[in-house]
């Protein structure tokens, strides 16, 4: 009860404060003139009257600072006080300030950069009304599976679930889909997904025209409709407002336009977003039995859990495996949150990387304020001195410190902040177009990213200022006192903790150096891999026909053999054939691959025609490609990748051996060389087969042509036309902008990287010479000792020398084994990167820093030897 | 004055003499009562009269005692402290655990 009341009090006093601040100041007044007054009254003269009240009272302002730590809250007023003291005192001394406010800001900049793409990409709450309660369903691909891709659920388990499940307030599936639509000029392919019934509805989303789907639309045989996203709806109809009862030719036919939805909805990983969506109606082949057809998300009631949903779709599960028995399916079905599994994506080692960079470029920039900071607190001895004597306590002193710290950490991260806005304007100009694919327009800075800034901020204010805080309040109050404020000649500790800044910087920036000049040869190892034949020369183009009109396999098949044997024909072209993905994109493609090893792998998928190898420019390495006899009433054959062959039959013959892949079990016919897959996930796995023994919606046209392609290019849109006006045509790339596509984002990651690596470099060289010139200045005076005793100036300075070789040496050591750790993941992780020797790499970088810890103690140390032993013991 | 002769002022004993002092003496200012205290001890203490102040604020804000401004004797602005109801149980308290302590100390001293 006392502490509450003496709580409250100290918390009111603090509002009161300048008039306890007079109260006090006139009570001790009083008191001392009724001394004085008394002495008087004892006969002595005043001035000797105004000595005896003095003496007799004590220190009056040290009982005014026990006042004021009796009377407050004294941590929180002082903090205030001293912070505000401090920016009056950083004012005080502009150049030193701006130096360390830049030498934060790059640190805090860096980090809040990285953050808020992060942000942007992984860790913003979905728009949607309690995105906690989204989840994502779907079968496990192996048992125990509990991350990546999920397995396509079949139709009738979805309608079983959404029977069976009481967990969850709505479960609706949804498959993505490319719709050939016409709204009035050329036929376009655009994104979309067919969704059940109630999706808007579990999202949360409201209509921004029209309505979503009702009940009636999910009817087979009802009119068709469909619901348009904003971005689609503005792009290609104008935003034009009476577009809803108007149709649109969708697949071949007409479409009815009921809605139309607000923003970008990013509820699936469906690339770029759906920007146009149908009713789910399953066609009889989803409903058939034998594969799954469908992705599920779902909404959980209120309250439910996670884990208690997990529990009774594992009940579920088991049922249905009951009714269903097959030894080749795991049942199992997996219940993700949907914000989890977006933000999962963060962890990819990409995100690993930069955040790596980024906190050992704020550590660096924090050992660099450290030091300036030290450097500093030595020169304030005298003011310290003082301030004891006027019975400042070591606390207040320490707190003194660490406020000026908050107060430069607090201006250092406001400059950050400002710097990272510039940044994410670069990085948003830059990676616009790529960006869309992951349904954002831009990067931006929200309440979050300033959130994290400012807890950055305080979190460096606590690193680096917590040493020279401890060091600074720690003065001989009399000594420095009488020396008049000269430093002593640097004690043996001082120097030591030098020496550890000096250590710490150093291996940090060999580790990000290091790894970032890793990663800056692996890209450059990226442009050179070695496709065999120039990519300029090879063109591919999306030709995907409408599905109402080839609605069969073999209606499909004759399509693409005669635009394959036209497009063969076409003058120019040296080889043709047909893929169902580019070479370098597999994305939705991956399929599950079994062969011999245990462990089943995750390959890209592709369907393709005879010759693919061959026009891809993928040399065979065993067996055969396909041929025009590979047909369906033929044994089902794939080509498998070098690498997939090694990991599902290591060490044993692949050629003969049989290999499972969407259900069929299939003869290894050929071993192809590696072909660049995605870029961090999966490595070099493929497999491909026939599409004359597999039905294929969509497929590219794959070209490679002797001279300047844009003639063929030209001549294939023309030749695709002819065969079918209705057929939408896609652009026609070189292989060569597929890569810039491709490799764009890993470019801009790596661009990043080295920025902050040789950011890391100059401020890390800037921070070594800067400690150990200081760390030699301090020893000026114990050099002339040495000199005047007679020491050699080449003895002397092979000492300090060693010292700091050392140093530089030691720093070098710790970061190359961290390097080398980190280099060994990152070498597992990319595969184009072919286990560089990483001496290669943190070998100069060592050499480097050590060469500027050398350097730095150089310059100093000559002076010291070089003048006269009695101006050295003179000097500081 | 030989300074071996006097004894600090022992921790905590400041705050049970200050609500002694102002129990018997009434309302009082600072100066009157570090004149007290002086007076009592027979300058036997060693008391920086400085350290009152703290003292005086500590016990105000526990509300052992109060405060307010009032006129000295020769018509100066002073602030006089006074006990409060709670001041004078707690002295009570105070009281009793020093003569508890203070027997248990003079046993020991004496050896029985």
């Amino acid at each position: 009860m006392t502490t509450l009341r003496t709580f409250l009090n100290k918390v009111s006093n603090l509002w009161a404060r300048r008039r306890m601040e007079a109260r006090m100041q006139e009570e001790l007044q009083c008191h001392l003139e009724m001394l004085e007054e008394e002495a008087r009254r004892r006969g002595e003269s005043p001035e000797e009257a105004r000595y005896a009240a003095l003496r007799e009272f004590g220190g009056v302002e040290q009982t005014k600072e026990i006042c004021r730590e009796t009377r407050c809250l004294s941590a929180l007023e002082a903090l205030l006080l001293d912070i505000r003291h401090a920016f009056r005192g950083m004012l005080r001394v502009p150049g030193f300030t701006l130096l360390v406010v830049a030498v934060l800001a790059v640190g805090i900049g860096a980090s809040t950069t990285v953050f808020s793409l992060l942000n942007t990409l992984f860790y913003k709450p979905l728009a949607y009304p309690h995105p906690e309660q989204l989840v994502m369903m779907g079968e496990a691909y192996t048992r125990g599976q509990k991350e990546g891709p999920m397995a396509p659920v079949r139709y009738r388990d979805y309608e079983e679930w959404q029977r069976q499940a009481q967990s969850f307030d709505r479960i609706v599936a949804y498959r993505p889909q490319g719709f050939i639509v016409n709204s009035g000029g050329e036929p376009e392919r655009v994104r979309g997904e067919r969704v059940g019934r109630g999706y808007f509805e579990m999202l949360g989303v409201r209509p921004l025209l029209g309505r979503g789907f009702a009940a009636g639309d999910h009817l087979r045989g009802g009119q068709p409709v469909v619901v348009l996203s904003e971005e689609y709806w503005r792009g290609a109809l104008g935003g034009r407002a009476d577009v809803i009862g108007q149709t649109l030719r969708l697949d071949g036919s007409a479409a009815t336009i009921v809605g139309v939805m607000p923003g970008r909805i990013r509820a699936t990983l469906v690339e770029g977003g759906a920007r146009i969506w149908t009713p789910l109606i399953p066609t009889a082949a989803e409903l058939a039995y034998d594969k799954g057809s469908v992705s599920v998300l779902a909404r959980l009631k209120p309250g439910v859990a996670l884990a208690s949903a997990r529990n009774e779709m594992a009940v579920v599960s088991q049922r249905l495996a009951g009714e269903h028995p097959d030894p080749d399916r795991d049942f199992t079905i997996r219940v993700d949150g949907l914000q989890a599994t977006l933000a999962a994506a963060a962890s990819a080692p990409v995100a690993k990387v930069l955040i790596m960079a980024v906190v050992c470029l704020l550590l660096i920039s924090c050992v660099n304020v450290s030091s300036l900071l030290l450097g500093r607190a030595t020169e304030r001895s005298k003011e310290v001195a003082l301030r004891i004597a006027m019975g400042a306590g070591r606390w207040r002193l320490v707190r003194q410190f660490l406020a000026e710290s908050l107060a430069f950490a607090l201006a250092g991260g406001a400059a950050g902040v400002a710097l990272a806005y510039l940044a994410i304007e670069w990085c948003s100009a830059k990676m616009g177009p790529l960006l869309a694919n992951d349904g954002v327009d831009r990067f931006e800075i929200d309440g979050r990213v300033l959130g994290f800034a400012l807890i950055v901020s305080v979190a460096t204010a606590v690193v680096f200022g917590i040493l020279p805080s401890l060091r600074g309040s720690r003065v001989d109050v009399s000594g420095t006192l009488k020396e008049g404020g000269r430093g002593h000649s640097g004690g043996s500790r001082r120097q030591r903790l030098a020496g550890m800044l000096v250590m710490v910087e150093v291996a940090l920036s060999v580790v990000l150096v290091a790894s970032g000049g890793l990663l800056l040869y692996s890209i450059r190892q990226f442009w050179r891999f070695d496709w065999g034949v120039p990519l300029d020369h090879r063109l591919t183009m999306q030709a995907t026909p409408i599905e109402r009109t080839y609605d069969t396999d073999g209606k499909r098949r004759v399509f693409y053999s005669q635009l394959l044997a036209r497009a063969r024909e076409l003058p120019g072209v040296e080889t043709a054939a047909l893929v169902n993905a580019m070479p370098m994109h597999t994305g939705a493609y991956s399929m599950q691959v079994k062969g011999a090893a245990a462990e089943p792998a995750f390959a890209g998928y592709r369907v393709v025609s005879p010759g693919y190898h061959e026009t891809a420019g993928l040399g065979l390495r065993g067996g055969r490609s396909f041929a025009e006899s590979d047909t369906g009433d033929r044994p089902p054959v794939a080509v498998v990748s070098e690498s997939l062959a090694a990991k599902l039959w290591p060490g044993a013959e692949a050629i003969g051996a049989r290999v499972q892949v969407d259900g069929i079990w299939r003869t290894v016919v050929g071993i192809s060389a590696d072909v660049p897959q995605d870029l961090v996930r999966v490595a070099k796995y493929e497999i491909a087969v026939p599409y004359l023994q597999v039905g294929s919606r969509s497929m590219r046209v794959l070209l490679r042509v002797a001279g300047d392609p844009a003639p063929a290019a030209t001549a294939l849109r023309k030749v695709a036309r002819a065969l079918d006006p209705d057929l939408p045509l896609g652009e026609v790339q070189t292989l060569y902008a597929a890569k810039e596509q491709f490799g764009a984002p890993f470019e801009f990651v790596m661009g990043l990287l080295c920025t902050f690596a040789v950011t890391a470099l100059l401020l890390a060289g800037a921070g070594i010479y800067g400690v150990t010139s200081r760390a030699v200045a301090l020893r000026t005076r114990e050099i002339g000792i040495r000199m005047a005793l007679g020491a050699e100036p080449r003895q002397v300075l092979r000492h300090v020398l060693r010292g700091g070789i050392g140093l530089a040496l030691a720093g070098t050591g710790v970061g190359s084994l961290l390097a080398l750790m980190i280099i060994r993941v990152l070498v597992s992780k990319i595969w184009w990167i072919e286990a560089v020797p990483a001496v290669v790499w943190v070998g100069p970088v060592a050499l480097v820093m050590a060469g500027v810890a050398v350097a730095a103690a150089l310059a100093p140390a000559r002076r010291a030897t070089s003048i006269a032993p009695v101006w050295a013991l003179r000097a500081e | 004055m030989n300074e071996g002769s006097k004894a600090d002022v022992l921790q905590g004993t400041l705050d049970l003499m200050v609500l002694k002092i102002l129990e018997t003496m009434g309302p009082l200012h600072g100066y009157g009562i570090a004149q007290r205290v002086q007076q009592v001890s027979e300058n036997m203490l060693q008391l920086n009269q400085g350290t009152l102040y703290p003292a005086l604020l500590r016990l105000e804000q526990r509300g052992w005692i109060g405060s307010e401004w009032g006129r000295s004797d020769n018509n100066r602005r002073a602030r006089y402290y006074s006990l409060t109801a709670a001041g004078r149980g707690q002295l009570a308290v105070e009281a009793e655990n020093w003569e508890r302590m203070a027997g248990v100390i003079t046993r020991l001293l004496q050896g029985t």
